[in-house]
């Protein structure tokens, strides 16, 4: 069944809309609490790669066009109420595309099998990986 | 880019490269997410034609820097998918019938 809406009408807004809403930012939040170290590594990676990305021309055009987004400005509200601003004191070397960059060119590297069973042997001796 | 049609190849990859099926997957994904924020630059830039100073604006650097930092990797990363080229091996053993590196190609012009 298609039901029309006209906005003009007042529209009513059921509980389960929100109970949705609450499940997914409760989700975010226990992932967060439950993988905090790679969480923090991949957003402080973001943040870093933004951070140079708004250097350049093309990311100063974005941020001007977002900073004056209203779905920009309510998303304010997730990322204050999950205090990561936080991050912004970590400063990573190594940014997500740099990461990117990296694994092609280790999925060209004709190498490549050679390199991750010397890897695999090392970490087994160190004692970090366990043996089959 | 039409993301329905990507997820539409992807058990057509399936079974034969979880790597692929996982690139495929986080290429749609950024499309998606470039989608987005594209009808969102756009529609401030109507909205707002005369808010373009700094001084109007107060962004949230935090939450500002990741959002530039999700778009310079989405760029990023489709770049490099768009640059794979299929082995040749892939394509025979490509199910009869079925050219989805072809197709793939067509989706990423």
């Amino acid at each position: 069944m298609t039901a029309v809406q006209d906005p003009s009408l007042p529209h009513l807004t059921l509980r389960e809309e929100n109970e949705q809403l609450s499940d997914f930012l409760l989700a975010g939040q226990r992932f967060l609490m439950r993988h905090p170290q790679a969480s923090r590594d991949v957003i402080s990676g973001l943040l870093e790669e933004g951070r140079r990305f708004a250097q350049t021309p093309e990311g100063k055009a974005w941020m001007d066009a977002l900073t004056h987004s209203e779905l920009v400005k309510r998303s304010l509200m997730i990322w204050e109420a999950y205090g990561l601003d936080l991050l912004l004191e970590t400063r990573p070397a190594v940014t997500p595309s740099t990461w990117l960059e990296m694994i092609v060119a280790a999925m060209a590297n004709p190498d490549l099998e050679s390199i991750l069973s010397m890897l695999i042997v090392e970490e087994m001796r160190s004692g970090n990986v366990a043996s089959a | 880019m039409a993301t329905s049609r990507l997820h539409e190849l992807l058990p057509a990859f399936g079974e034969r490269n979880q790597v692929l099926v996982l690139l495929l997957g986080l290429m749609s994904l950024t499309s998606r997410w470039m989608g987005l924020l594209e009808s969102q630059a756009r529609s401030a830039r109507l909205e707002s034609p005369l808010s373009q100073t700094a001084e109007q604006a107060d962004p949230d650097l935090g939450l500002m820097y990741f959002l530039l930092g999700t778009i310079s990797f989405s760029h990023h990363y489709q770049e490099l998918i768009r640059g794979i080229q299929p082995p040749p091996a892939t394509q025979e053993s490509a199910p009869a019938g079925s050219d989805v590196w072809g197709d793939l190609r067509g989706l990423l012009r």
